[in-house]
């Protein structure tokens, strides 16, 4: 090696692709002409091959099947109790149990705001009345916001707004409920009465997902992608936020005649749901 | 049918199979209840991730062990998750945040071993025909590596490991490592002169 000869630091720089276009350019030009730098380069380069290489036998060939087994199971357990969380969770618990009172007006309130048709056609259909206990008053502890998505501001939509077949729909919800308590499908009928799904996605034919499990959420709180419809029909188009105490399969919304996609229908199929609907008219 | 789009307007990704969808988009899936799509994800990390805890660790056992815990914990974090392109950087903070409490915790630091899988019945015969050989040579060379990488300290050997195994850019590492772009640099730079140090000390013996 001799004093032109670049140092071992610059030789790592350029193999960890962090040496300046001029340094490289330099160290580049001068290794062929260096027999010394060139080994201490391959060197290099053979540590740097080694580090990256996968090591013999890890993972196993079941441990993709093992985890998702884990999170399956895992996923199928009922919410851990509230002693078993820490102590600054706990207060974070009772701090919100104190507010659900008020928070559960809101929701309400959100709700009821929204609500397309004649509220009568929702009193009575079917859900517990409301001293039978909060856990399966989903009209009480939830409330749905769909928004006109592909903005900043995701503004919510209103009966009698006007959309296109370009619009984009985005979803929010707040539970007061605990997670896992309540379960969310969103869906469009346009007006061939084709359905159009916006939660759960139903993206493969060959599936069937399920309704979206709603996370406790005292805020507003968003569903994480937006969706957009495929070739809906122009003219009337509802959204109909399907509310249920059990998680349902698409198939058993796609399953039923256009009639029985009526709020009112919906909720005396489904013990306990929570409908609503918007009227839009797409352009 | 539905499909799927960013909440705010960034480039949709119309029509592609899970396998061929990024990172958020497959997150994003999986909250909304595609089990696939998180099927997908844990296909896609789960060899480097657990090579990466293995490598941390001295031990592929225990590494696997890690390796589950981690999907765990980012499964229950799906709700929380914001998709910003930083799916990675949630992957291996949360493995390297359990490699971390498994190492202090056990003090494994100085019960690390080399993860080679140990010496079996075919190796014991007498081979000698010269591929044998020179997988022998190879194996033990690696061996070698991964017992001088398991010397260095914690902080340099993960930093070795998410650059040269991960191939990560240092602005997640130092996200996910919770120190400067600098420092780590700094830190590969040293670990990578410490481990040809030592690699060469021992072949001079």
């Amino acid at each position: 090696m001799s004093s032109t000869c670049p140092s071992t630091d610059d030789l790592i720089a350029l193999l960890d692709g962090e040496a300046t276009e001029n340094r490289a350019a330099e160290i580049r030009a001068h290794l062929p002409r260096c027999a010394s730098c060139r080994e201490a380069q391959a060197s290099l380069a053979a540590l740097r091959a080694a580090l990256a290489a996968p090591l013999s036998g890890v993972p196993d060939d079941d441990a993709v099947a093992r985890i998702l087994q884990r999170i399956e199971a895992e996923s199928s357990d009922p919410a851990p109790a509230a002693p078993a969380a820490p102590a600054r969770h706990r207060r974070a618990l009772a701090r919100g149990a104190a507010l659900s009172g008020a928070l559960a007006v809101a929701a309400a309130a959100v709700l009821l705001l929204r609500r397309p048709v004649d509220p009568g056609e929702f009193t009575a259909r079917g859900g517990r009345p409301e001293s039978s206990g909060a856990p399966h008053a989903l009209h009480r502890e939830v409330g749905v916001t769909v928004r006109r998505g592909g903005g900043e501001r995701l503004p919510p939509l209103a009966d009698g707004d006007s959309v296109t077949g370009e619009t984009t729909y985005a979803v929010s919800y707040r539970n007061l409920g605990p997670s896992g308590s309540a379960f969310l499908m969103v869906f469009a009928v346009d007006s061939a009465r084709v359905v159009h799904w916006i939660h759960p996605a139903y993206l493969e034919a060959a599936s069937d997902p399920t309704s979206v499990p709603l996370d406790h959420a005292a805020d507003d709180k968003l569903l994480p992608a937006a969706m957009a419809l495929e070739g809906p029909a122009p003219g009337d188009l509802s959204v109909v936020t399907l509310v249920t105490v059990r998680p349902l399969e698409v198939s058993q919304i796609e399953a039923l005649g256009a009639g029985d996609l009526e709020p009112a229908r919906l909720a005396a199929r489904f013990a306990g749901a929570d409908v609503s609907r918007i009227a839009l008219h797409l352009h | 049918m539905s499909k799927v789009l960013p909440l705010h307007p960034v480039t949709p990704a119309r029509g592609q199979p899970l396998a061929s969808r990024s990172d958020d988009e497959l997150m994003l899936l999986a909250r909304t209840g595609v089990a696939a799509a998180l099927a997908t994800l844990v296909e896609r990390y789960t060899s480097r991730l657990t090579n990466y805890c293995a490598k941390l660790l001295g031990s592929a056992a225990l590494a696997g062990e890690v390796c589950q815990e981690t999907w765990l914990r980012v499964w229950k974090l799906r709700a929380a998750y914001r998709a910003e392109g930083k799916f990675v950087v949630l992957l291996y903070t949360t493995a390297h945040n359990l490699c971390r409490n498994h190492a202090r915790d056990t003090r494994r630091r100085e019960h690390w071993m080399p993860v080679a899988p140990a010496d079996d019945a075919v190796e014991r015969v007498a081979d000698e025909r010269p591929d044998h050989l020179d997988a022998l040579v190879a194996r033990e060379q690696q061996r070698e590596l991964h017992r001088r990488l398991g010397a260095l300290s914690e902080p340099m050997r993960e930093a070795l490991v998410l650059r040269f195994q991960e191939e990560l850019s240092y602005e997640d590492m130092a996200a996910i490592l919770g120190a400067s772009e600098s420092t780590i640099r700094s830190r590969v730079h040293h670990g990578l002169k410490q481990l040809r140090h030592d690699l060469a000390r021992r072949d001079d013996r």
